[in-house]
């Protein structure tokens, strides 16, 4: 079974770097150091290296149990297989809709950041119906295709990172020291933060049928996900030593305003180029999601594919028009963070813990 | 398999190109008016004066490219927009701001209220300079011309970048002044202008506590921050007397200098050693050859007066409960904690040593 059937609808295995990588990085790069400073100020640097520890952990239960039944290496047939019919789909749905809601979420913020520091007057049809229109028509194509859409998601904006180090320029180490003057529940809360910038790689569920020689990719996700963890790192640390602490945690969006240090000859302000550019970087963050959410309602219902993504884009249109004021956006993104949360923190765990009971009860009987 | 489904598709996805015409508010140079300075005079306790500086680019039909200015009173900062714009035919833009001036009667108000404005608009670059102006009201000074440069908005920011780059006046900038501002361990300051005969001065620094300006430096003073507080590379120039009454004096030139922080925690009332290393090259001097003697003359005479200068800087800081020096983040950063309430009576009582290790690296192409 695990042998490809048809080529043309897989991917090769190191293509799951740019999806894992590409899903993790989206809008909570541009304010995450905020969040983990108001936890554990600017020790938490520590936190991020926890918390992608931790993220590696899962990384490696989530393959365990994909990996345990080769006949079932999804999660909408997991589910099935585990639970029956009727609870594994309710699971399988809340999971669609997780994915359905952070896409969403991803929308609704870069429409934000956009009418807040280009265009004032912009409305939210305006660029969400052109948005969803490219997001749909990469999910249409096929699977394939939204590959595409993650790889050009790390390899165009990736300089962007070294766009970070204009601010040492005013950078102060005495910012950041003493280095280890933290306590552990500082330290505990700041990985529960952190944690939450590095969900989405658990679409990883979904997909996994679609790579050919599903165990060759693992080392990739873990690949994909240490380049997430450095980049974090990196922006941490830049945004830490350039901002002071207090002023740090007034910003929004730290990362965007730190740009506003960069001045050229021929662009006076460089977060035009940024925002412009962070398109790009969402644009995998969409496409993931809601390839998943098409996906599975596909496998639940038995309805086709394009039928389901029609729904999840109007769906995702209407609940934008729900979306209105800055709080509603925190809100959907702080749900949707604490849902991940749980996902990961809880149910993969005990899933795996399920999985392997069954395979030895497979065994022994 | 081309079904029409999929050609209406691309059809629609090429129509998506012309969206980018549709924007809903453009900045087209000849439609905007673009700000490059704003000042404040303080006027009483309700009101201020603000004052712009535009650029009226020159065209066939008007002529060469001036400057005008536009000037209200207002009760509110948010207000003095709205005022100032009801002035001009086009709408002003702000995102070529370059400095924002105070008088100095505003220094000491308080500015903290005019800054909050300029923070939440996204369009206002961190580069922004904020410079006091001295014995003068802002609206006079930006309401003239003068000879060494046309436009008065790019004179008084070159004039400022300029100072800060390779003369005496330690680096800061609008992202300096508020990560100073914000944080518990430092105080920011801000480089202050001055009318002389027909042009314009750089003359010192004005240090804050919290938002008021409470203590102006002189340009010597000035450098002697720089010296505490940046590590110098080829910066700032310094004057050493070295017999006053022969009018003997020295020029040291391409400073490179770095202080270091060392406190000693075990002192109830704790203690401070800065340790400066002072490297330059003797740029001009007055007598006639600088003999080996002479040079140590020169050394010991440099150290004294670095010490003795920077020694009195530290403590005129101190007694006006200031610290642009950011005494406060060194020890932070050392592990003592300062976030508690007497912080500002531990700095006002702290005794701080300094020790200047002088090297004179050159003396010029003369012997």
């Amino acid at each position: 079974m695990s042998q490809p059937k048809k080529a043309m609808y897989h991917i090769q295995p190191q293509l799951v770097f740019f999806l894992v990588h590409t899903m993790q990085a989206g809008i909570g790069i541009l304010s995450f150091q905020r969040q983990i400073a108001i936890e554990a100020g600017y020790q938490s640097w520590i936190a991020i290296i926890i918390a992608g520890l931790i993220v590696h952990g899962i990384i490696w239960l989530i393959y365990e149990i994909l990996n345990a039944d080769e006949n079932r290496n999804h999660l909408p047939a997991i589910h099935k297989a585990y639970f029956g019919k009727w609870v594994g789909g309710m699971l399988t749905m809340v999971l669609l809709f997780y994915f359905f809601f952070m896409a969403t979420a991803v929308l609704r913020t870069y429409i934000h950041i956009i009418q807040l520091w280009m265009f004032p007057k912009v409305t939210m049809t305006e660029l969400a119906i052109p948005l969803l229109f490219v997001v749909g028509y990469a999910i249409y194509h096929g699977f394939r295709v939204v590959t595409g859409v993650a790889f050009f998601g790390f390899m165009i904006p990736i300089w962007l990172l070294f766009t970070n180090l204009a601010p040492l320029e005013f950078g102060e180490t005495m910012n950041i020291l003493p280095l280890f003057d933290t306590s552990v529940s500082e330290q505990i809360r700041a990985v529960e933060t952190m944690t939450l910038s590095f969900i989405g790689f658990e679409a990883i569920l979904f997909y996994y049928p679609f790579i050919q020689n599903g165990k060759a990719s693992q080392k990739w996700a873990h690949f994909g996900h240490g380049v997430t963890v450095i980049a974090h790192f990196f922006v941490a640390l830049t945004s830490f030593l350039f901002y002071s602490e207090p002023q740090l945690k007034k910003l929004l969006y730290p990362t965007l305003s730190m740009w506003k240090i960069i001045q050229l000859p021929i662009i006076e302000r460089f977060e035009y180029v940024g925002i412009a550019l962070w398109l790009i970087v969402i644009m995998p963050n969409l496409t993931i999601a809601l390839w998943v959410f098409s996906r599975g309602f596909k496998q639940m219902t038995g309805m086709k594919q394009k039928h389901t993504l029609t729904i999840g884009l109007v769906l995702s249109y209407l609940s934008l028009l729900i979306i209105q004021t800055y709080d509603q956006t925190v809100w959907l993104t702080e749900t949707v963070a604490k849902v991940g949360m749980m996902i990961l923190g809880i149910y993969i765990p005990v899933l795996f813990v399920i999985s392997k009971v069954k395979k030895k009860k497979g065994e022994t009987s | 398999m081309k079904s029409n489904g999929q050609r209406l598709i691309k059809l629609s996805l090429a129509l998506l190109l012309f969206i980018t015409g549709c924007g809903p508010q453009q900045n087209i140079l000849d439609e905007i008016r673009i700000m490059h300075t704003i000042g404040f005079d303080y006027i009483d306790d309700n009101h201020f004066r603000g004052t712009v500086t535009i650029p009226i680019y020159g065209s066939e039909t008007e002529g060469e490219t001036r400057t005008e200015i536009i000037t209200d009173t207002s009760r509110t900062a948010k207000d003095i927009k709205v005022k100032l714009d009801a002035q001009s035919s086009k709408r002003l833009h702000n995102g070529k701001l370059q400095s924002i001036l105070f008088d100095e009667t505003f220094l000491q108000e308080g500015v903290s209220e005019l800054v909050d404005t300029f923070l939440r608009d996204p369009k206002i670059g961190m580069r922004v300079q904020l410079i006091g102006v001295e014995d003068k009201s802002v609206l006079d000074l930006l309401d003239q011309t003068y000879p060494i440069e046309e436009h008065v908005a790019r004179y008084i920011n070159d004039l400022v970048d300029q100072n800060i780059e390779d003369q005496n006046i330690p680096k800061t900038n609008l992202h300096i002044y508020l990560a100073r501002f914000y944080d518990e361990g430092a105080d920011p300051f801000i480089p202050v202008v001055k009318e002389k005969d027909e042009n314009l001065k750089v003359n010192g620094i004005m240090t804050f506590n919290e938002d008021r300006a409470v203590c102006k430096l002189s340009l010597r003073e000035s450098f002697m921050m720089k010296l505490l507080l940046e590590e110098l590379n080829d910066g700032g120039a310094i004057e050493i007397a070295l017999d006053e009454d022969e009018n003997e004096f020295t020029v040291l030139r391409n400073i490179m200098s770095e202080a270091n922080y060392t406190f000693d925690f075990n002192d109830p009332s704790l203690s401070l050693q800065i340790d400066i290393d002072f490297k330059a090259r003797i740029n001009e001097y007055s007598g006639q050859t600088l003999s080996s003697s002479k040079l140590n003359e020169i050394t010991s005479a440099t150290k004294e007066q670095i010490e003795n200068e920077a020694g009195a800087l530290v403590t005129q800081l101190q007694e006006n409960n200031t610290d642009p020096l950011a005494i406060g983040m060194h020890a932070r950063s050392k592990g003592y904690d300062i976030s508690n309430d007497d912080w500002d009576e531990t700095y006002k009582n702290l005794d701080v040593n300094i020790n200047a290790d002088v090297t004179i690296l050159s003396t010029g192409i003369e012997e």
